[in-house]
């Protein structure tokens, strides 16, 4: 006998959907909410609601200034590494030549510093006194260096080496999905090379390109670490507002992180809407055959190129390993370091002071990663049992923190978190062990969030209904067939997310303290203190991490 | 030109993918105007061929001609050939009107001719006033469709049809299949087509060619190869049939060889059937039956083969039986809607009269 359905309550219904949406909203809302009013002189220690710091922002021509740089080095990011990614994907994608899948698996290795880290590696190899401006100079015998690594041109020339990866990934898989067919179809009718380019596979790759302009804008709009250690005077959004914070004008720097806010919003909104549906093949195709060069030279000279480019790229990575080797004090005028030993690792692990930051980064990203992927996991359950309005608002929410640059939620975490209210959510957390992790999760929970939506909508419905038709409560469903599935998608996104918080700069600056000061703080007091060594020595740990979880993530993918 | 010559040729073609020689000498005519079906299991080397004609391959040996002219080692775009491919490969960026006339922009025809042209083949696939819609929005029949009015907007000397049929659903493929038909022969244009479907290849093709590994079988009107099959691979490849092994008996009057094929049950009868390849008496021959040349007959009949009944199939029209003999093959017969006979029923097999003949094949030692 069965007893008849009764529907259950509405609030056991919404119950777990509206605990997900408060979470979300205290962790991710409230704190763009509390700066967005304080800075509007509303809830804070000022006398209640004022323009007064949007006008003094409006007069101020360095911000004007400022904004305008942010933004057209973002534009000029865009255009550079469309210009460096796209070639190489039609290079490693459309090509034949020995050697193809170990070099254009290699070409990617660029991600794999984090942003501090790649900077660094910038400033060793093509510094003032990098490796390749003391090459220079000694092989030309100037009395200066060739050049200085300052300004926008440094600022581009990181961007343009990190960011290029984008375009580099997002037009190689557009490419591999081409149907094949659809160039064969333009040479029946009579379509030459440069024709079936322009007008069918261009067109097909627009979304594709689209998507990687967004993500570097949006990544450069966001940059800190470049601006920050190479721009010296060269002012962009970013470090304006670190600026302010730091002379403690707090509220300018409120301002200042609000419009930042509502740019990278306008700039992502109108990226989407040039992206526009996507135009997908009516059929599925299979992928245009390589072309195939047969004569040898030919074949020898496409390696020779595509070994030359990664050789190029993976420049930093080498001088980031060899400075990792020079011991301190023993290399001062001479070309190459005239000695090497693992000095600098030994005292990473040996000394306490050295090893305190690898150990807070450790426990802090884990932290950070376990709570991103609970909520994401959590957020994209009931995003996609509610559907409608309501899932995509609850999707909104966990993919905010990723369009908002990290200088500005780090701002509006110190913000919410300073003040001891406990019945409107806000604790004195900022400068306990707390703050850091919290910020970390926030950031990282777009990474955990997209990679679980994406595998849950992979699932096929019926799986779960199936459970449940032969017996399987719930709980018993979702640990026994929901999470196993899940799986590829969860490692992805929490390796991800694990390396963002590791290599994170843009937020610990803002929000560290001595005691849980991270690795990529370490890194940059090692710098100030001219400690290049054990600098390097951090940095290349945080390399090889990056590294290792972006062979696992791609041998997933490929899966 | 020459009434009689042919039109499109292809002569000896040969090719090899490394090891594996994928089509071996495939030599066909095709006179003007003519719909020629290649017809075949996968990997018989169809496609190849297909794509040698429309010159996305090149042939190890042999050529194509057109009209009198070589096309061999034209590039695809130079050849003036028409395609409509598996999956369509329409521009999924642009609109029905923008596929339509983009061979007619690749060469360079002016705007007012195109227009024209694109309404006309719109209107002879029956899509008139669809020219704006995008492909993504229309039905998969209508891509198909789109896919051959852009195929053959540029009047191209030969069309090249690959599976055009396979990514329909079966309720939609048949009419397809007829609009198909009759818009190709409304043009008139020369075409091939490739298929693996007989019921296809049949009904469009004037005369339709089988392959088997690499290899011509048989070319020649769908009525031809039904029944005077000249391989065993044809036999049975096209239409259903049933095997019988035994040995050559005797040579008749009028081309007719008698088999002896043991009963199973100590006994053997003596069936007759066309000579088809190399027979010699005393020799293993296999006789191949159509289910309408087979009746069920009285159980231990003289002349009949004994067996059971595994299993009957009704199809609406018509009914089948299969039937486990004796001697342990396994047979199909055409049968009587209404018979009333079911699985386990003890039965005889015998020739029906007056239907078509059995072909009977040499048994190659493999």
């Amino acid at each position: 006998m069965s007893r008849p359905t009764v529907s259950r309550p509405t609030l056991a219904r919404y119950g777990p959907a509206l605990a997900v949406a408060a979470a979300l909203l205290w962790l991710v809302g409230y704190p763009l909410l509390l700066s967005l009013f304080e800075a509007l002189g509303i809830g804070g220690a000022g006398a209640g609601f004022t323009l007064a710091h949007f006008a003094e922002f409006a007069g101020r021509g360095d911000e004007w200034l400022a904004l305008w740089r942010s933004l057209w080095i973002s534009a000029a990011s865009v255009a550079l590494a469309a210009l460096v990614g796209m070639p190489l994907a039609f290079l490693f994608e459309r090509a034949d030549f020995p050697g193809r899948r170990t070099l254009g698996a290699l070409v990617v290795l660029p991600v794999a510093l984090p942003p501090l880290v790649g900077v660094i590696a910038f400033l060793f190899l093509w510094g003032e006194s990098g490796f390749a401006s003391r090459l220079i100079q000694a092989a030309l015998a100037l009395e200066r260096p060739p050049w200085r690594l300052q300004g926008p041109a440094a600022i581009l020339l990181v961007h343009g080496y990190s960011m290029f990866v984008f375009f580099y990934l997002f037009v190689r898989a557009a490419l591999a999905r081409l149907d094949g067919a659809m160039l064969e179809a333009a040479a029946v009718l009579g379509a030459g090379r440069a024709r079936t380019f322009f007008r069918v596979v261009l067109p097909q790759l627009r979304p594709a390109l689209l998507g990687a302009s967004l993500l570097t804008f949006m990544t450069s709009l966001g940059s800190f670490s470049a601006p920050y250690v190479f721009a010296g005077g060269y002012r962009v959004m970013t470090t304006q507002i670190y600026a302010s914070m730091s002379n403690n004008r707090i509220g300018t720097a409120r301002v200042e992180a609000v419009v930042l806010a509502v740019v990278a919003l306008l700039a992502l909104v109108v990226i989407r809407r040039l992206q526009g549906p996507d135009a997908v093949a009516a059929g599925h195709g299979v992928a245009p055959a390589r072309r195939q060069t047969a004569r040898p030279l030919a074949r020898a000279a496409l390696t020779a190129a595509a070994a030359a480019a990664v050789a190029f790229l993976l420049l930093p990575h080498a001088t980031l390993l060899l400075i990792s080797l020079a011991p301190a004090d023993v290399w001062t005028v001479e070309l190459l370091p005239p000695e090497l030993s693992l000095a600098n690792y030994r005292d990473l692990f040996s000394e306490p002071e050295r090893l305190r930051p690898m150990l807070n980064s450790l426990w802090m990203a884990t932290a950070a990663t376990a709570g991103a992927v609970a909520l994401g996991l959590a957020a994209a359950r009931q995003a996609l049992r509610l559907g409608g309005r309501l899932g995509a608002g609850l999707e909104g929410l966990v993919a905010l923190p990723w369009a908002i640059p990290g200088t500005v939620f780090a701002l509006a975490l110190g913000t919410a978190f300073s003040v001891d209210r406990p019945y409107l959510g806000r604790f004195v957390w900022v400068g306990t062990a707390v703050i850091l992790p919290l910020a970390y999760l926030v950031r990282c929970l777009p990474i955990t969030g997209r990679a679980i939506l994406a595998g849950l909508r992979q699932l096929d419905p019926a799986l779960e209904e199936a459970a449940a038709s032969l017996g399987a409560g719930r709980a018993r469903a979702f640990a026994r067939v929901v999470l196993p599935l899940l799986r590829p998608a969860l490692v992805a996104g929490l390796g991800l997310a694990f390396i963002t918080a590791l290599g994170d700069f843009v937020t610990s600056i803002v929000l560290y303290t001595f005691t849980t000061r991270p690795i990529s703080i370490e890194i940059q007091t090692s710098l100030r203190v001219q400690e290049f060594g054990a600098a390097a020595a951090y940095g290349v740990l945080l390399m090889v991490l990056s590294a290792t979880v972006f062979m696992v993530w791609g041998r997933g993918e490929e899966a | 030109m020459n009434d009689d010559a042919p039109y499109l040729e292809l002569r000896g073609l040969y090719k090899r993918f490394g090891e594996v020689e994928v089509l071996r000498d495939l030599s066909l005519e095709l006179a003007e105007g003519e719909i020629l079906a290649l017809l075949g299991p996968s990997g018989s080397g169809k496609t190849t061929a297909l794509r040698l004609l429309a010159g996305f391959e090149t042939p190890d040996r042999g050529a194509v001609v057109v009209g009198g002219d070589e096309v061999t080692a034209l590039a695809p775009a130079a050849r003036g050939f028409g395609m409509v491919f598996q999956h369509y490969a329409l521009f999924p960026h642009m609109t029905v009107y923008q596929n339509v006339a983009f061979g007619l922009e690749s060469r360079g025809q002016d705007r007012r001719t195109i227009a024209r042209r694109v309404d006309a083949m719109l209107e002879l696939v029956d899509l008139g006033g669809f020219g704006a819609r995008r492909v993504s929005e229309i039905s998969g029949g209508q891509q198909q469709r789109v896919a051959l009015a852009r195929a053959l907007a540029p009047e191209p000397r030969v069309l090249l049809l690959d599976e055009p049929l396979s990514n329909l659903d079966p309720a939609l493929r048949e009419r397809t299949r007829r609009e198909l038909r009759e818009a190709v022969r409304e043009v008139g244009i020369t075409t091939v087509l490739v298929t693996h479907e007989q019921e296809e290849a049949f009904h469009v093709g004037e005369r339709v060619a089988v392959l088997h590994r690499g290899r011509l079988e048989q070319v020649g009107r769908p009525e031809e190869l039904y029944a005077l099959p000249e391989s065993r691979f044809v036999a049975t490849f096209v239409g259903r049939a049933s095997g019988l092994k035994g040995t050559l008996a005797s040579f008749h009057d009028g081309g007719l060889a008698a088999v002896e094929i043991a009963t199973g049950t100590g006994g053997s009868v003596r069936w007759r059937g066309r000579r088809a390849g190399e027979l010699a008496a005393g020799r293993p021959a296999e006789l191949v039956a159509r289910p309408e040349s087979l009746r069920l007959a009285d159980a231990g009949g003289p002349g009949t083969l004994p067996g059971q009944v595994v299993e009957r199939r009704f199809t609406g029209a018509l009914a089948y039986a299969t039937v486990r003999l004796e001697n342990a093959a396994e047979i199909e017969v055409l049968i009587d809607a209404g018979a009333g006979v079911d699985a386990g029923d003890p039965v005889s097999v015998e020739p029906r009269a007056g239907a078509l003949p059995f072909s009977v094949f040499p048994v190659e030692d493999e």
